[in-house]
């Protein structure tokens, strides 16, 4: 058992112990005079009490030294040394594997080093001071699914090297794991020596979520942490916002929570928003200890382009930035963002009329303007079939062909190439319909050859009335997305009570290229959908206006046509998370008839899956196949770096396909902006069960023996004062 | 000295307030305003008026004294005869030694110096007794200055007596003995002697002194002042005490002794005070602190115990 001092420079306060004496003799020496009458007693009670006065000022004497010498003591800060007598004699480890913590939080500063060039740094000294004799092995510790190692072995250089290549990662840590990782690097070894794992970390307390498996052998586990401080920090937590949708304004309501750990004090930052290079806004963002997470909107306007060239130019990301902290990395958030474009759609009267409510595309077109009038960035044409031209359209994203009885065969080819580029198509049916006509020329567009016209009695008593409702709606389609009545889950509210009389039968047709949305009351399909291309069909078995249906006046109507829009446009994906933390699982629904998913990652890093048969397959992707009531899904895990990923679809023959709408974001997990230290009950759950423990915890209670020193000096002080009180104190 | 006011009477009058009072006299006569307050006494010079017995007038008689109606009834010249009333003189001996000096460097007015003290009671009780018609007597000793003025009920001579209280220098040892040798040559047979001293250094065969004094038919009180310091020794650290009258040094630390003394303290006033009951000595312990009105009163119930028991 050694002491030592960790502030010998503190020696000088040994001299206090002389003080007392001095304070004594001093005192001593300036008694204060008084003349006394009575002074005869004085004499006679300083003979009786002389020999026990001086015993106890002694003791009084020896208590005052004794306390301030304890006090002297305490501040060279004294420690005991006998745990690392004994690791460096016969315990001294032959095989150590170093678990470097390369979590998100490790890329924290601390006088503007990372606290990961720190751990290395110290990982690199330990190495090249350790025994020629000694193995090393390495657990490079990012999350479960990154975790790198390198197995133990006399070469300490590979060690070395593999320390050189090693960055921080921006996932979430997991100690537990990686000593476990460390375990099983350790197992392998066959010496049966001291075996020992060094665990260099900041110790953040997130970073102990998990279990270890028991200590197989004679394992030393040693936590190291890179530094003592314990940094506040404050964070982009999360992000609300709803994904802009074509007909929108163009502008999007954002609600960014911004969370805050270990702050001391309340205090302030800002909160910068950029679109692209152009500086939105600033907020000021106040913390306070008793409040959780500040959370701040904003409103924040899309980058505009022009119709005629939908394709161009580049989608601006946002960016959140907050003000410097201890961890840069979490202050920022980029999120994917959308060029809004006017979206042209294209209404072609199969049957006008002169009376504006018998016309065809009369109800249509006033639902498509009810957009509009909210803002959206509709631009609705309608045109007569004879005048329809390629040019019309080149122009447009959307055309309604409603109840349109022929067009021209260049016409119908071009229609066919419009769709299969990408464009939608809404077939709507009537009493002008040429049915040879419209299988033989719009055969790759119908999801399935038109039989004939199917005639119902509609009468005024709906009790004998024969007409049809619409049922068996695919409640989970995009395109019924918050139509469906919340407690009928079977039932589209506001389209409950539609009668049909007259509609357009379909063939029967087994081939799976089309999706029914919606049945008649008796069973015949009402709506059904059709992938040509990169674009999308919807069939529609009756007619817009009123001729052989009333849907155009019930409620759900103009809700109907909206979203049949959007889904047109591709605009209605199924609703999934477009910001994911750092390491999480995004989920894809890839459109029917996909082949090839490429995910470009920040740095322009590729990700590509391919569909062989009805399985995918590619480097960080995992396909959840159908199953049930499942429709399945594929899981893309490689979200490690910061920043947008942009999801492009490609069908057999034709190139890949961006799609903005699939595009999402990576930050940091919020659980690695808690820079706040474990306790020793933490760091001992990550210890595995017979291990021997060693942490710079237990050290820091080595080196604190200070602390008894001062509790002593507090005990002998509280010791003086109540001999001060009994002996030489007045009782009033 | 025939008053006796209530003793539950609380006076408003502190000490505190008494000792602001520079001029001893005005000092004296608040004390005895605030004793005679309520009370009317008879200030009355001569003869007593206590009737004892008719004698035959005899030519020379006073005529004064004759009963006129009896003489008018009987036709009988007779003398009326009264009780003489004897006129005791009241001796106040005051410790003029530098020990009764104590208390004069301190600040707190409430218990100030002990003869300070003393020279007011004495002064009251001078004042009081002129008042009565009794002479006073006074006799401040130490042993470098011994002042004595005989018995006398003028009030010329009670200014004398206020006068020499003001001007007596506490200073030297005490000279208790001395001053009693003095007391025993000149006092009459019935006398009352008040005697105000700390009886510090005083050796306690001084008492047996003052018995010989009560065997002589004097009634004598020994007001046994002392500050309160001296009572509740209430210093802290270490102090060094000198010695008022000599050249006596201690340097303790004073909570140290402060049990100790207190004991010998006690010893002392137990001592003194069964010695003064041994000789019939009225004593009484009398803190600077104690009401100058309370102490007072004690002073003259006494010679109303002693006047009551005599007729």
């Amino acid at each position: 058992m050694n002491w030592a001092f960790l502030a010998p420079w503190m020696a000088g306060g040994l001299l206090l112990v002389a003080l007392p004496t001095l304070i004594h003799l001093i005192s001593r020496k300036k008694a204060r005079p008084l003349e006394f009458a009575a002074i005869a007693f004085v004499l006679q009670s300083q003979k009786k009490t002389a020999r026990s006065m001086r015993l106890k000022e002694l003791l009084l004497l020896a208590v005052r030294t004794l306390w301030v010498l304890l006090l002297a003591v305490g501040f060279l800060q004294p420690v005991l040394q006998e745990v690392q007598t004994q690791n460096k004699s016969n315990q001294d480890p032959k095989t150590v594997v170093l678990v470097l913590d390369r979590s998100a939080s490790m890329q924290a500063e601390v006088n503007d080093v990372s606290r990961f060039e720190a751990a290395v740094d110290k990982a690199r000294q330990e190495i090249r001071s350790s025994d020629p004799d000694v193995k090393w092995g390495l657990v490079l510790c990012g999350s479960p699914t990154t975790t790198e190692w390198v197995k133990p072995s006399f070469e300490k250089q590979n060690v070395l090297a593999r320390l050189d290549e090693a960055t921080p990662t921006n996932l979430r840590g997991s100690l537990p794991h990686c000593i476990d990782a460390a375990q099983a690097l350790l197992g392998d070894d066959d010496s049966k020596t001291v075996q020992k794992i060094w665990v260099v970390s900041d110790m953040a307390r997130h970073a102990f979520d998990g279990s270890v498996s028991p200590a197989s052998g004679q394992v030393q586990i040693h936590f190291e942490k890179v530094d003592d401080e314990n940094l506040a920090n404050w964070f982009v937590e999360n992000i609300k916002a709803a994904r802009y949708r074509v007909g929108d304004k163009p502008q999007t309501q954002l609600q960014a929570g911004i969370g805050h750990v270990g702050l001391p004090n309340p205090t302030e930052t800002t909160l910068d928003v950029s679109l692209g290079p152009d500086h939105l806004a600033r907020q000021t963002v106040r913390f306070s200890q008793n409040k959780g997470t500040v959370v701040k909107e904003m409103t924040l306007p899309h980058q505009q382009a022009d119709a005629k060239t939908p394709n161009a130019g580049e989608n601006l990301p946002w960016v959140l930035r907050l003000g410097t902290d201890a961890l840069a990395a979490d202050n920022r958030v980029v999120l994917p963002g959308q060029t809004v474009r006017p979206l042209n759609i294209l209404l072609v009267n199969g049957a006008a009329q002169s009376v504006p409510f018998r016309d065809e595309v009369y109800y249509l077109a006033n639902a498509l303007q009810q957009k509009k009038g909210k803002g959206g960035q509709l631009a609705v044409q309608v045109v007569l079939p004879e005048s329809l031209t390629t040019s019309h359209l080149a122009e447009a994203q959307v055309v309604f062909l409603c109840n349109v009885q022929k067009l021209s065969r260049e016409l119908a080819q071009a229609l066919l190439q419009f769709v299969q580029t990408g464009g939608g198509l809404f077939l709507a049916m009537g009493d002008q319909i040429d049915v040879a006509w419209s299988n033989q020329a719009l055969k790759k567009l119908l999801p399935g050859n038109l039989r004939g016209v199917k005639t119902h009695q509609l009468l005024d008593d709906q009790a004998k009335s024969m007409g049809l409702g619409l049922a068996r709606f695919d409640a989970r389609h995009p395109l019924f997305e918050g139509m469906v009545d919340s407690v009928e889950k079977k039932q589209i509210v506001g389209l409950t009570r539609v009668q049909t009389h007259t509609l357009m039968l379909l063939e029967p047709d087994a081939s799976e290229e089309r999706d029914i949305l919606a049945h008649f009351t008796d069973d015949t399909p009402a709506m059904v959908e059709k992938q040509v291309g990169e674009g999308r069909v919807i069939f529609w078995a009756t007619t817009l206006d009123r001729d052989w249906s009333d849907m155009a006046i019930r409620p759900g109507f103009v809700p109907l046509i909206n979203q049949i829009v959007l889904y047109l446009t591709g605009q209605l994906a199924n609703p999934r998370t477009w910001l994911h933390d750092a390491g999480s699982s995004h989920v894809l629904l890839p459109p029917r008839g996909v082949s090839e998913i490429r995910i470009k990652g920040p740095q322009d890093r590729l990700f590509a899956a391919r569909q062989s048969e009805t399985a995918w397959s590619g480097e960080g992707y995992t396909h959840q196949p159908a199953t049930g009531q499942n429709p399945g899904s594929l899981l893309f895990d490689r979200t490690w770096e910061l920043g947008i990923y942009e999801v492009a679809f490609r069908r057999p023959g034709g190139d890949f396909r961006v799609y903005p709408t699939e595009a999402f974001s990576v930050k940091i997990p919020a659980a690695e902006s808690d820079l706040q230290t474990a306790d020793p009950l933490t760091l001992e759950t990550a210890v595995p069960l017979g291990a021997h423990f060693f942490t710079q915890v237990q050290r820091e209670q080595q080196n604190s023996m200070w602390r008894i020193f001062f509790l002593l000096a507090c005990f002998v002080f509280f010791i003086e004062a109540w001999i001060l009180k009994k002996w030489f104190t007045r009782r009033r | 000295m025939s008053i006796s006011p209530s003793e539950s009477k609380r006076s408003l009058l502190t000490n505190e307030a008494i000792f602001q009072l520079s001029a001893l006299e005005l000092r004296a006569r608040v004390i005895a305003e605030e004793i005679f307050a309520g009370h009317h006494p008879s200030k009355r010079f001569g003869a007593s008026t206590d009737f004892v017995e008719h004698k035959q007038y005899t030519p020379g008689d006073d005529l004064r004294h004759l009963d006129w109606k009896v003489f008018a009834r009987q036709d009988r010249a007779v003398i009326r005869k009264y009780r003489e009333e004897t006129r005791a003189p009241t001796y106040l001996l005051l410790d003029g030694s530098a020990s009764m000096a104590y208390g004069a460097q301190l600040e707190e007015a409430e218990s100030g110096q002990k003869f300070d003290y003393g020279a007011t009671v004495a002064a009251a009780l001078a004042l009081i007794a002129q008042t009565s018609g009794d002479p006073v007597s006074l006799l401040a000793f130490s042993h470098s200055e011994r002042t004595f003025l005989p018995p006398m009920a003028t009030t010329e001579h009670l200014q004398q007596v206020f006068s020499r209280l003001q001007r007596i220098q506490c200073q030297g040892q005490t000279d208790f003995e001395g001053a009693l040798d003095v007391l025993q040559g000149k006092m009459k047979k019935k006398s009352v002697v008040v005697v105000i001293s700390d009886l510090l250094d005083v050796p306690r065969q001084v008492i047996a002194k003052l018995g010989v004094l009560r065997k002589r038919g004097a009634e004598v009180l020994l007001l046994h002042t002392l500050h309160r310091d001296e009572l509740e020794f209430p210093f802290d650290g270490v102090i060094r005490f000198e010695d008022m009258e000599g050249d006596r040094v201690s340097q303790v630390s004073a909570p140290g002794v402060r049990e100790t003394y207190l004991r010998e303290l006690a010893g002392f006033l137990k001592t003194y005070r069964e010695e003064a009951h041994k000789n019939r000595i009225h004593y009484f312990l009398v803190p600077t602190h104690q009401s100058f009105i309370k102490t007072v009163n004690q002073v003259i119930s006494v010679s109303r115990r002693v006047e009551g028991s005599r007729s």
